[in-house]
């Protein structure tokens, strides 16, 4: 089952599944079989922007009059984010597009990643203008021991679902001459159904990380705008988290259509047989989150958020987010410990100028397609 | 203009004009939102009894008897789960 840039099977895109059909040939989009990725580019697309539009120089002058365990919760917060948008910007790419089978999705993902990759920047333009050199800030993100826990555990599922897809797309699966050895460097017997098991492992892994862990850093980020401090990073963040929406809604939508058996037989019965190993891979980020609190407050609170309202909102976000996609609350919390942050949330604030951006809607309007020619009658050629 | 919303076991006037997010926070019944826009699912409820109508499509996945509030509008009464 070799990758192809662009398979001359002929065949019918509307009857292939999301994943491990055949490779995508002719990228159409005049018929979509899960028309909700299209709407989710489109969407994307409209959200466009660049960290340079946000002023953040207000933000250097905050940030050198806060208290240094202050300051230790907003360099932390960024380092973490960083890193979520390092992985982000490149692993959907690199593990989901060799085995994609729809354009629309295929398509989706590229957009999902790129918007990622604009993230990653603005974390640079932030730190740029905190520290005249933020080398320093960059280089712990890959030895900070906090960091890396989260780090490999997030990198985990992608590694090991890259890793049996690049072995099949090499040697396929037919063969016995060629055995798998795993990242754990141990023989592993490789079937399509184990790869697909990986793939719906990493699925619920992504989902967790933009549904859960992102929104914990978000929280943080406008703890401090809140009490108008940094309000340059929060406003970037803004935009980011009306992004993260939208991510955590495709990965939704996936494991929802798998579970549902709208698209693979095999993936509905892998949903059912990962639905425990599902909910701990939930249950673990949310467990994680809770120990990056405790060392986000190690050296003491700040007004507005501590360890306990963090880790609240930590098994609050998890409620909302497991029951999206059918698993049940486990957690007893019912309000929204942090209710401030809605208003940070909400993206129909967000503010734009229509004519600088391109908001669909606005676009559409500029056209009227419907023209009577009787208009037209007195022209004269 | 108005319909009966029962929101929870208790009933409501809501305006039709209006999205049944912004009918509930007329009665500051504290609803959930974070989008207003149909891509978040942050105002998903459940709709026990009656109809909706989307003044644009939700991009969300929607089980069975699922509804964004953000979006939907409704003439004639309805019920509605929001816990």
């Amino acid at each position: 089952m070799a990758y192809s840039t662009f398979s001359k099977i002929p065949n019918d895109a509307m009857k292939e599944p999301m994943f491990f059909g055949n490779s995508v040939n002719v990228a159409r989009y005049d018929q979509q079989k899960f028309e909700i990725f299209e709407k989710l580019i489109e969407k994307q697309l409209s959200f466009f922007w660049r960290p340079e539009e946000i002023d953040v120089s207000q933000d250097r002058i905050d940030f050198m009059n806060l208290p240094s365990h202050e300051q230790h919760i907003f360099i932390s917060n960024l380092k973490y984010q960083t890193l979520l948008d390092s992985i982000q910007g490149r692993s959907p790419n690199i593990a989901f597009l060799p085995i994609v089978s729809l354009p629309e999705l295929e398509t989706w993902i590229e957009t999902w990643s790129f918007s990622e990759t604009i993230h990653s920047r603005s974390y640079t333009h932030i730190l740029r203008n905190l520290f005249t050199d933020p080398s320093e800030v960059f280089e712990d993100i890959v030895t900070n021991e906090e960091i890396q826990k989260r780090a490999s555990d997030i990198a985990h599922y992608y590694d090991v679902l890259i890793h049996a897809v690049q072995f099949m797309q090499l040697h396929g699966l037919e063969q016995s001459n060629v055995k798998y050895i795993n990242l754990k460097g141990e023989e592993e017997p490789l079937s399509l159904r184990s790869i697909k098991k990986k793939l719906y492992l990493c699925i619920c892994s992504v989902n967790a990380l933009e549904s859960i862990r992102f929104y914990v850093s978000f929280a943080c980020s406008f703890a401090f705008a809140e009490r108008d401090l940094l309000e340059g990073n929060a406003k970037i963040i803004k935009l980011i988290a009306r992004d993260e929406a939208l991510h955590l809604n495709s990965t939704q939508q996936i494991l929802n259509i798998w579970a549902d058996g709208k698209d693979d037989p095999e993936m509905a019965e892998i949903a059912i047989e990962c639905f425990a190993q599902g909910r701990d891979i939930f249950l673990k980020a949310a467990s994680q989150e809770k120990e990056w609190a405790a060392y986000l407050f190690k050296d003491g609170s700040m007004i507005g958020l501590n360890e306990q309202i963090l880790c609240q909102y930590v098994e609050y976000i998890s409620n909302q987010r497991m029951k999206a996609i059918g698993y049940e609350a486990p957690f007893d919390i019912k309000n929204n410990p942090i209710p401030w942050i809605t208003h940070w949330l909400v993206s129909d604030n967000v503010q734009v100028a229509p004519q600088e951006t391109e908001i669909s809607s606005y676009l559409v309007g500029q056209i009227d397609s419907k023209v009577d020619s009787e208009k037209l009658s007195h022209f004269e050629l | 203009m108005s319909f009966t919303c029962t929101v929870d076991a208790h009933n409501y006037v809501f305006d039709k004009h209006k999205s049944l997010l912004e009918n509930l926070e007329v009665h500051a019944l504290n609803p959930e939102y974070q989008c207003r826009d149909g891509y978040c699912g942050a105002c998903r409820c459940l709709l026990l009894k009656g109809q909706v109508s989307y003044t644009q499509p939700p991009l969300v996945y929607l089980h069975k008897n699922e509804i964004l509030t953000c979006c939907s509008r409704a003439t004639h009464p309805i019920e509605i789960q929001t816990k």
